[in-house]
């Protein structure tokens, strides 16, 4: 029984794997912009790492403190190994709904 | 140079909006976008982001609530205090003129509170500053008059025979004269038992108490002094015990100094005692010589019930053993505490209502002040239900701001009463017991503090209560705002009516002190100047000696430029004292040999009459041949010839004073009446004079300390140092006490009540001034809201004093509301408080009128501005602004 994550969940997730190592508040900010178009607040971002925290699919690491952060810490984000399985389960899910449906489904270009 | 920071104000709010887990990366991301968007967009574009984003992360992280424990907002009843007590201070900040009118009223009102319960703590409140001074009792005679005096006889008595008295000890009256020193010095002092001290439970600090061998006839002279007396006189030296001193010319062995703290509450500003050194067999000792007080302590174990009952029965035997020296009903006791507050009781519960009163309106207009204010911040409080902030929170945020402003007012209120403490202590010192131990010390500081705190509660209900609603209309987009009138208007009501009680207390009271100086004591006061002088010293040790000083004293101030008369008299009219005695009359006793009535006896220098203006009904006054030596003769007053020889003249009667006349004593020789004089109220001015007999004051036995009263052609105390000299000029040693017009004196009887009448009347004002800006306030609010109406009314051709009259017409109908209450509560507390104030009617319609007007007239005056600017409001752009 997987639990389904919430389309920002899923997104932000994909974020964190496509940033690696990188991937802390303003940089998932900017690749959910520049990648899925999706223009979301700190707020938002942060409220939703949050939720993934507790439900145990991502954690957190404090990184070092850079002059144009004021001197503060990143705080970065990673998948768990439960994280990878949920977000492939529900990618999988995408999947085999979406198989087959290629024509009626028009591409974004 | 340095790159521009992010707004300060925005990151320390969001430092305390983000919870902590995330402040750090929150904050360091939002400086992070801060410093990419100044270097493609600039500062002030930056700055606006900043806070957009800034609030935007509080907002969604605020809102979620899904019992994360990171992320919830604060739970715990405390959480968050910090902050909400930081936003009340920046709260405040923002609007000093609304915060300081908070401060002033509530400080004026708490204050108000603060100094009246000074006063009270220690007069009413306080156990005495004895060890177990609860069961200390004074033991009185009781007579058809009331309690008097005990003789020395008596206590001695009581002593031995009541056991549930466990000490007694007597005390008297005593006023040396210091000689000897650079200027004679009239002391303040008392003859005690020995037991004194001992039995209050004070012991001196340096020297030793008295002991029962220098309670007697003919021990040496010893005497305790006060530590102020020992500072002020002795230089603090410890030598002074040991020295000997010289008191109306007798040497006396000083043995003993008080400790500082020791309050003589038998004596206030007593500062030296001797022993009473009575013996039975002195004639003072006897036991219708009733000058001493009489004070016991209970016997461990005792209750005050069954030591008066003791003390009953002991008195029943003494009657039936003695039953000439005892006209007496019997004797009780009374707790020493109850005798020293009966006085001031009535009074100081007086005074604290009026503040309690003044408090509720001080209340009552800071919660509508912060009603206005609620409305205003309706935007405030929707933002922070919005971001999660919970009912409970909200409310506790609103009472913690008036609670603070609550105690705010309790700091400027102890601030007053520590500056107004002078004033204060000399205010009680008038007729309070205790006034030297009124201070602000951390109980009276308490009691501000948890004033402030009760009305700051009290004050915020109301305004915690609408923030919830207004919060909720805030949430509405330009969201009008009913600015709870109702409630507001209630509030006025209230003000009005409280204030109007206290106006018509303070009327009331005044109506009662005028009526109450406009008495005529049965002289003329206007224009005399009174002086105690007591002859004492070697040179006045026998009577003819003081009787030829006090003529010669007569004729020196007689002959002073500027006074047209001079007297002397052995007790002053309204000056505090009396000294009674029975009177017989020689027709009436051939009838009943028992039959004599209690009268005012005066020993009066010739021109008494002449210098005072007491008219003379019958006969003549006393002149030249009523000498030492010559006819005894007297002076009666109307009471005494109307109620002894009624229907007949009372001159040529003769009578006795006190004494057996058949025995032939001095005291009691037959006087033949030659004059019959006006009534003189003696003791106060609302106790009309009963039976007074003048004698001349070289025919009376003893030679008393008289009191010089001269009549000034101009102002009398302008003439208090020429008469000083002239005084000194007849002989150096006697000694001059309350040089005063007669006014001051009359004044000092009266003090008491003018204080309480002057306090009275300003706590009416300052509550007038309250119900003023309460009914300003809501009028303004409402007619601002109203523009509209006002603009559509002013454009159908309604004219601006039809609009003011309309307005001025709703304050008038606010205020008759509360006069109305006000007025049915006042008609009932008149009722109460009417029958102890002289010559007051409780139902005198001039004073309810008059408080009427002046509670009418405060409102119309505090809603013309209101109504003005409603009348002057223009249509046109009212109209438009739609």
């Amino acid at each position: 029984m997987t639990a389904y994550l919430g389309d920002l969940e899923q997104l932000i997730l994909l974020a964190l794997l496509r940033l690696g190592p990188a991937a802390y508040g303003v940089a998932i900010a900017e690749q959910l912009a520049d990648r899925a178009g999706r223009e979301t607040s700190l707020g938002a971002v942060y409220k939703t790492l949050t939720r993934l925290e507790q439900k145990g699919y991502v954690r957190a690491t404090m990184g070092d403190p850079t002059p144009e952060r004021g001197g503060r810490r990143k705080r970065y984000y990673q998948l768990t190994p439960a994280g990878r399985k949920t977000l492939g389960a529900s990618l999988d899910a995408i999947r085999r709904l979406s198989a087959g449906l290629g024509r009626l489904i028009p591409e974004e270009s | 140079m340095t790159t521009p920071r992010p707004p300060r104000l925005a990151t320390w709010i969001l430092g305390r909006a983000i919870p902590s887990t995330l402040r750090e990366a929150v904050l360091g991301d939002l400086a992070e976008a801060h410093a990419q968007r100044l270097a493609a967009e600039g500062p002030a574009a930056a700055s606006r982001a900043y806070w957009r984003d800034g609030w935007a992360v509080v907002r969604s992280l605020g809102s979620y609530s899904n019992e994360p424990t990171s992320l919830t907002p604060p739970r715990g009843p405390l959480d968050g205090f910090g902050a909400d007590l930081k936003f009340a201070f920046r709260l405040y900040a923002r609007r000093p003129a609304v915060t300081a009118l908070v401060l002033t009223t509530l400080g004026l009102a708490i204050g108000g509170s603060t100094a009246i319960y000074s006063v009270i703590k220690p007069a009413l409140l306080e156990a005495l500053p004895y060890p177990y001074g609860q069961r200390l009792a004074l033991v009185w005679e009781n007579d058809e008059s009331g309690v008097s005096n005990i003789g020395y006889a008596t206590m001695t008595d009581l002593r031995d025979q009541v056991r549930g008295l466990d000490r007694m000890a007597a005390v008297g009256y005593w006023q040396p004269t210091w000689l000897g020193i650079s200027e004679p010095l009239r002391l303040n002092g008392q003859k005690v038992s020995h037991t004194f001290f001992g039995m209050l439970g004070v012991a001196p600090a340096l020297g030793r108490d008295f002991q029962s061998g220098d309670d007697l006839q003919n021990a040496p002279r010893v005497a305790i002094i006060s530590h102020r007396l020992w500072r002020e006189r002795f230089g603090a030296d410890p030598a002074a015990v040991g020295r000997s001193i010289s008191l109306d010319g007798r040497p006396y062995t000083v043995i003993g100094i008080l400790p500082n703290d020791f309050e003589s509450l038998l004596g206030p500003g007593v500062e030296i005692w001797r022993p009473l050194g009575y013996d039975a067999s002195m004639p003072q000792a006897c036991r219708s010589c009733r000058h001493l007080r009489a004070l016991a302590r209970l016997a461990p174990g005792v209750t005050m019930a069954a030591a008066a009952g003791e003390v009953n029965g002991a008195a029943r035997r003494m009657l039936a053993a003695y039953p000439k020296e005892y006209r007496t009903l019997g004797m009780s006791l009374e707790p020493l505490k109850t005798n020293l507050t009966k006085g001031s009781r009535a009074a100081l519960m007086i005074l604290f209502g009026a503040v309690v009163l003044v408090l509720g309106i001080a209340c009552a207009n800071v919660a509508n002040l912060l009603l206005g204010q609620a409305v205003q911040r309706r935007h405030e409080f929707a933002v922070r239900m919005a971001v999660g902030s919970g009912r409970e929170r909200l409310v506790r945020q609103v009472l913690l701001e008036s609670v603070l402003l609550g105690l705010g007012g309790a700091v400027v209120a102890v601030g007053l009463t520590a500056a107004l403490l002078g004033p204060i202590r000399a205010a009680a010192a008038a007729g309070l017991p205790r006034a030297e131990a009124v201070g602000l010390d951390w109980n009276v500081m308490l009691f501000g503090a948890l004033t402030g705190l009760f009305a700051g509660i009290a004050f915020g209900l109301l305004p915690a209560r609408s923030s919830l609603e207004s919060a909720a209309e805030g949430l509405r987009l330009g969201g009008r705002a009913t600015a709870r009138h109702g409630v507001r208007r209630a509030l006025v009501i209230t003000e009005v009516g409280l204030s109007s009680v206290l106006v018509i207390g303070a009327v009331m009271l005044a109506v009662s002190m005028g009526r109450l100086l406009d008495v005529d004591p049965g002289f003329k006061a206007q224009g005399l100047l009174t002086a105690s002088i007591q002859a004492s010293g070697p040179a006045f040790r026998s009577d003819s000696a003081v009787w030829q000083y006090y003529g010669r004293v007569r004729q020196a101030a007689a002959d002073l430029p500027g006074v047209t008369a001079a007297a002397l008299v052995s007790q002053l009219p309204l000056g505090g004292g009396f000294d009674q005695y029975g009177v017989r009359s020689e027709s009436r006793l051939q009838r009943n040999p028992d039959d004599a009535v209690s009268a005012d006896r005066y020993a009066v220098t010739p021109g008494y009459f002449e210098t005072l203006g007491i008219p003379l009904a019958e006969g003549r006054t006393f002149g030249p041949p009523d000498r030492r030596g010559g006819g005894l003769v007297a002076v009666v007053n109307a009471t005494y010839a109307r109620t002894q020889f009624p229907g007949k003249s009372a001159l040529g009667e003769r009578i006795a004073m006190g004494g057996d006349p058949s025995a032939g004593p001095s005291t009691g020789t037959w006087r033949t009446i030659v004059g019959v004089v006006g009534d003189v109220r003696q003791v106060a001015l609302d106790q009309p004079a009963g039976s007074q007999v003048y004698i001349p004051f070289d025919q009376w036995q003893f030679a008393d300390d008289l009191t010089l009263i001269v009549r000034a052609s101009g102002d009398p105390t302008a003439l208090a140092p020429a008469l000083r000299t002239a005084v000194r000029a007849v002989h150096a040693d006697p000694t001059m006490q309350r040089v005063l017009p007669m006014p001051a004196v009359i004044g000092s009887l009266v003090s008491q009540r003018l204080i309480v009448l002057r306090l009275f009347e300003g706590f009416a004002l300052l509550s007038l001034l309250l119900a003023a800006i309460g009914i300003y306030g809501v009028m303004a609010s409402g007619v601002a809201e109203r523009s509209r109406e006002f603009g559509i009314r002013a454009a159908l051709g309604a004219s601006t004093g039809a609009i003011r009259r309309a307005v001025l017409l709703e304050s008038v109908i606010l205020g008759g509301a509360g006069l109305a209450a006000g007025l049915g509560v006042s008609a009932l507390l008149a009722r109460v408080l009417g029958a102890g104030l002289y010559g007051f009617n409780a139902g005198d319609p001039r004073v309810y009128l008059g408080a009427a007007t002046a509670l009418l007239l405060t409102t119309v005056v505090s809603a013309w501005v209101p109504a003005s600017r409603a009348a002057g409001h223009d249509p046109a752009a009212t109209l438009k602004s739609d």
